[in-house]
C-alpha cells in the first residue's frame, strides 16, 4: 500500500510542477505584452483604488463610466477621492465587483453603475476570459480576485493568451491605456467624431433579473455593509434613441431596488442623451456628454443624501 | 484496508452510493432488478428448469423494456393511430435509470450462468447487490459475465501495488481519450462553426470525427471502467480491440463493443439457432441480432434502420465473399498482402463511417449528406476554412495530433509488448512525469470549453 501511496503522490508532485511551470511560464515569459492595450488601464484603476484611503467613492461598472465620468469634478464637488473602475463591459460585472471589494472601508461609498443589460445572468456567473487576461496580464497578484469557478476559464484560455503574446501590436490613442491618466482615473484624449445612431445601437433591457445576479448583489451588499460603507445603483447616460419606452428602465430600476435591496438614486429616464452629447456607441459620452452625466450624478448623490456640499 | 471477507460490503454500499448520486429515485430500478433475478438465481438452484428460466430472463428484460421501451412502443402505435391521447401520459415520461440496459443484460448472464450450471447462485444478497451495481462498469459497461465477475468479489485477490498502477494508467488514459480526443471530436459532430459551410467537406470531416468520436468516448469509458476495476484488484475484460483496423465488417462487430457482442451471441443468436440450421436461418439470426442492437442502443427508429443497415451489410459481405475473393485472385492481391489488408480497412471504415451518419443524425439527416457527398465535384472537398473549425489553424493541429496519439497507442495495445508493459518498466520518475503530464494536459482540455471571449465583439460589448 505504501509504494502505491508513494506512486500518486510521485504523480501529483510531478502534475503540480508541470502545471505550475507551463502557467507561471506563460504568464510571466515575456512578461508585460499587453501593458499597451486599453484593458491592461484596469492594473492603474486597481493600484489607484489600494492606494486611496477611505471614505471614497468607489464607480463599478463598465466603459460608460470610462467614457462618462468626470471623476475631477466629482472629487472636487463632493470632496470625497473617487476612484472609477469602470473600463469595459466586457470583462463581465463579476470581475469588476470582485476588484471593487480589494479595499472598501468605513465611509466608502460604492456606486454600481453597470450598464442596462447586467440583470442576465452572464454577468455575474462568466468573465470575459480574453479581456481579463491580456487586462492583468503578468500582474499575478491580481489573479485572486478571480472566483475558483472561473479558474476553469482562464485555464482554459491559457493557450490562446499564449499564442496573442507573439501576435500583438503595441496600442496606441483613445482606445488603449495611454488613453488615460497615469493613475487610470481619467480619459485624457480627445474623442473625435459625432456619434451616428444605426443598427445595434439598441439598449436591451432584460425582462427580470436573473437569480444569480440577485444572489451576487445581495451578497456584495452585505459585504459593502460589512465594513461600513454604503452602496447605490445609479444609472447609466445612453441613446435616447436606443430605447422607445425610457419608463421601462424605471420599472427594472424599481425591480432592481425591491429584488436586491440597494437603493438607485438616480431616475434613469434623466440620463437618456442627445447623440450630440455621444461620440462612437450608445453608452460613450463626449466632453460634453460626460460634464453633463457627472452634474446629474452629483446632482442625484445630493438629493439622496449621500453628500452634501 | 477492508479485510478480504468483508470488501464485498464496501462495494456495494459504494455502487449504491454511486447509483444514486444522479437521483436517488434510480435505486428503485436498482432494487428491483436486484431483486428480481436474485430470486430467479435462487428459484433455479431449488429448480432448474426452462421455464423458470425463460420466465425470469423475460421478466428482467421486461423491466428494461418498460423503463425504457414504453414510451417508443406507445408513440408508435400512436403515429399508426392504432391508440390515442398518450400526450401528456406519465407513461410517455418515465426515466430509465442510468446504465439500467448494462445491468440488465450483466443480471441476464447470471440466469444464463445459474441455469446452464456455469455458476453457483449467489446467497448472499449483498454480495448480489455488489455484483449488480459494480460501480465502475454500472454506467456504460463493459459488460461483465456473472461468471467473471462474481468469483472475484466472492473471494478477491490480495492487494497487489503492480496492478493497481496498472488500473491508474488505464484510468488516465481513459480520460485522456475522453477529454483530450472524443470531447474535442465532437465539436465537429453536428452543425458547422460559424465561417464554415454546411457542404460536402464539412460533411465528410463531420462523418469521420463521428466515427473516431464515437470509439474514443465509448472506449475513454470502459478503460476508465478497467482501471477502477483493477485499483479495486478486479479484473474487466476489454472492449475493443482496434475495431477499425478490421478487414471485414463481422470482424468489426467482433472487435468493436465486445462484451455486447458477446452477450448478443451468447443470449440472442446462439439461442436462435446460431449457424446451425442453414444459411437463410443464419442471415435472419443476424439480422435479429443487429436489429436488437440497434433497439438497445436507443429508443428510436433511427436506432433500428441502423442496425437493420449494419445486418444487412454483414449479410451482402457474407453473400459476396466468394465474389470478393475471385476479385482479389484476378488483380493479383494475395490474401495476406498489406495493400489488400489497407483496402479492406478502408473499405470497412468506409461503410461503418456511412452507417455511424444514421446513428448521429437520423434517416432524413444521413441520406441528405451521404446525397451531398456523392455528388460534390472533388473541388467541394478543398475547403481551406475547414483548418479553422476550432477558432485557429494551431488548436486544430493539436486535435489532429491527439487523435494521431489516441489511434497510434491504441493500436499499440495489441502487440504483445504493449504500452503498459513498456510503460511499468521505465524509471520511476519517468512514469511520474508521463502520468502528470497527462494529468495536466487533460486538465488544460478540459478547461478549454469554459473560457469566455468577448474580443469578437468588443466594440458592441463596451
Amino acid at each position: 500500500m505504501s509504494r502505491v501511496i508513494q506512486y500518486c503522490v510521485g504523480i501529483a508532485i510531478a502534475a503540480f510542477i508541470i502545471f505550475e511551470v507551463i502557467v507561471l511560464g506563460i504568464l510571466l515569459v515575456p512578461g508585460g505584452t499587453y501593458r499597451t492595450s486599453y484593458q491592461a488601464t484596469i492594473q492603474d484603476k486597481y493600484d489607484l483604488l489600494m492606494a486611496t484611503e477611505s471614505p471614497k467613492i468607489i464607480l463599478v461598472g463598465g466603459s460608460n463610466l470610462a467614457f462618462g465620468l468626470d471623476a475631477d469634478m466629482l472629487s472636487e464637488t463632493t470632496g470625497y477621492p473617487v476612484v472609477n473602475l469602470g473600463l469595459h463591459a466586457g470583462f463581465q460585472y463579476l470581475f469588476i465587483s470582485e476588484l471593487a471589494k480589494a479595499n472598501v472601508g468605513e465611509g466608502d461609498i460604492v456606486l454600481l453603475g453597470y450598464e442596462y443589460n447586467w440583470p442576465e445572468a452572464e454577468s455575474f456567473t462568466t468573465i470575459g476570459t480574453d479581456l481579463v487576461m491580456t487586462g492583468i496580464d503578468d500582474r499575478i497578484d491580481l489573479y485572486r480576485f478571480l472566483p475558483i469557478k472561473q479558474w476553469r476559464a482562464v485555464l482554459g484560455y491559457l493557450f490562446t493568451y499564449a499564442a496573442g503574446k507573439g501576435t500583438f501590436e503595441e496600442a496606441h490613442g483613445l482606445y488603449s491605456r495611454e488613453g488615460f491618466s497615469a493613475d487610470g482615473n481619467q480619459l485624457i484624449v480627445e474623442r473625435p467624431g459625432p456619434f451616428e445612431p444605426g443598427e445595434g445601437f439598441a439598449i436591451t433591457v432584460p425582462e427580470e433579473i436573473s437569480a444569480e445576479s440577485i444572489a451576487y448583489l445581495r451578497e456584495f451588499k452585505d459585504y459593502v455593509e460589512q465594513r461600513e460603507a454604503s452602496i447605490y445603483f445609479i444609472a447609466a447616460p445612453y441613446a435616447e434613441e436606443g430605447i422607445t419606452n425610457a419608463d421601462r428602465l424605471r420599472d427594472v430600476a424599481a425591480l432592481e431596488e425591491g429584488q436586491i435591496g440597494i437603493p438607485y438614486i438616480s431616475d434613469p429616464t434623466d440620463y437618456a442623451f442627445d447623440h450630440s452629447l455621444l461620440f462612437d456607441t450608445k453608452y460613450h459620452c463626449n466632453e460634453k456628454g460626460e460634464a453633463k452625466r457627472t452634474e446629474l450624478l452629483i446632482e442625484d448623490l445630493e438629493r439622496a443624501g449621500i453628500v452634501q456640499y | 484496508m477492508v479485510p478480504s471477507g468483508r470488501r464485498y460490503i464496501v462495494l456495494a454500499l459504494g455502487g449504491w452510493i454511486f447509483y444514486a448520486w444522479a437521483s436517488p429515485l434510480f435505486l428503485i430500478g436498482l432494487a428491483l432488478v436486484t431483486g428480481w433475478t436474485y430470486l430467479g438465481g435462487h428459484f433455479l438452484t431449488r429448480q432448474n428448469t426452462t421455464v423458470r428460466y425463460v420466465v425470469f430472463f423475460t421478466g428482467n428484460i421486461l423491466i428494461l423494456g418498460v423503463y425504457k421501451y414504453t414510451a417508443f412502443i406507445l408513440g408508435s402505435l400512436q403515429s399508426l393511430h392504432i391508440v390515442g391521447g398518450m400526450d401528456g401520459s406519465p407513461l410517455m415520461n418515465i426515466a430509465a435509470p442510468v446504465g439500467l440496459s448494462f445491468m440488465i443484460f450483466q443480471t441476464c448472464t447470471y440466469l444464463g450462468d445459474v441455469h446452464h450450471a456455469r455458476a453457483e447462485a449467489e446467497r448472499d444478497v449483498v454480495r448480489y447487490a455488489a455484483f449488480v451495481s459494480f460501480f465502475p462498469t454500472v454506467l456504460s459497461g463493459p459488460i461483465q459475465r456473472s461468471r467473471d465477475l462474481l468469483p472475484q468479489i466472492r473471494q478477491p485477490a490480495a492487494f497487489d501495488a503492480d496492478v493497481f498502477i496498472r488500473g491508474i494508467l488505464f484510468f488516465l488514459w481513459g480520460v485522456f481519450e475522453k477529454v483530450c480526443v472524443a470531447n474535442r471530436l465532437s465539436v465537429l459532430v453536428g452543425d458547422p462553426p460559424e465561417g464554415i459551410e454546411a457542404g460536402a467537406a464539412w460533411y465528410l470531416v463531420s462523418a469521420i470525427a463521428f466515427s473516431l468520436y464515437i470509439y474514443a468516448d465509448f472506449s475513454g469509458y470502459s478503460d476508465m471502467a478497467i482501471g477502477l476495476a483493477r485499483m479495486l484488484g478486479i479484473h474487466v475484460g476489454r472492449n475493443f480491440n482496434n475495431p477499425y483496423l478490421s478487414r471485414s465488417l463481422s470482424e468489426f462487430w467482433n472487435r468493436w463493443h465486445m462484451s455486447l457482442s458477446a452477450w448478443l451471441i451468447e443470449y440472442i443468436y446462439i439461442p436462435f439457432g446460431g449457424n446451425r440450421k442453414g444459411t437463410l436461418r443464419k442471415y435472419i439470426n443476424v439480422m435479429i441480432v443487429f436489429l436488437l442492437s440497434g433497439l438497445w442502443h436507443g429508443a428510436n427508429w433511427h436506432f433500428v434502420v441502423w442496425g437493420g443497415l449494419n445486418g444487412a451489410l454483414v449479410i451482402l459481405a457474407q453473400i459476396l465473399r466468394p465474389v470478393r475473393k475471385q476479385i482479389a485472385e484476378v488483380l493479383g492481391f494475395r490474401e495476406d498482402s498489406a495493400s489488400l489488408r489497407f483496402v479492406q480497412r478502408v473499405i470497412v471504415f468506409v461503410l461503418i463511417t456511412g452507417t455511424w451518419l444514421f446513428f448521429a443524425h437520423g434517416v432524413g439527416i444521413a441520406v441528405n449528406m451521404i446525397r451531398t457527398m456523392a455528388t460534390a465535384p472533388l473541388s467541394a472537398y478543398l475547403d481551406p476554412a475547414l483548418w479553422y473549425a476550432y477558432g485557429s489553424a494551431s488548436h486544430t493541429a493539436v486535435v489532429i495530433l491527439c487523435t494521431a496519439v489516441f489511434l497510434i497507442l491504441q493500436c499499440k495495445r495489441n502487440e504483445r509488448s504493449n504500452f503498459a508493459n513498456v510503460f511499468v518498466r521505465q524509471p520511476l520518475l519517468a512514469q511520474w512525469v508521463v502520468l502528470g503530464s497527462m494529468v495536466v494536459v487533460c486538465l488544460f482540455v478540459y478547461c478549454a470549453g469554459y473560457a469566455t471571449v468577448n474580443t469578437s465583439f468588443i466594440y458592441f460589448q463596451f
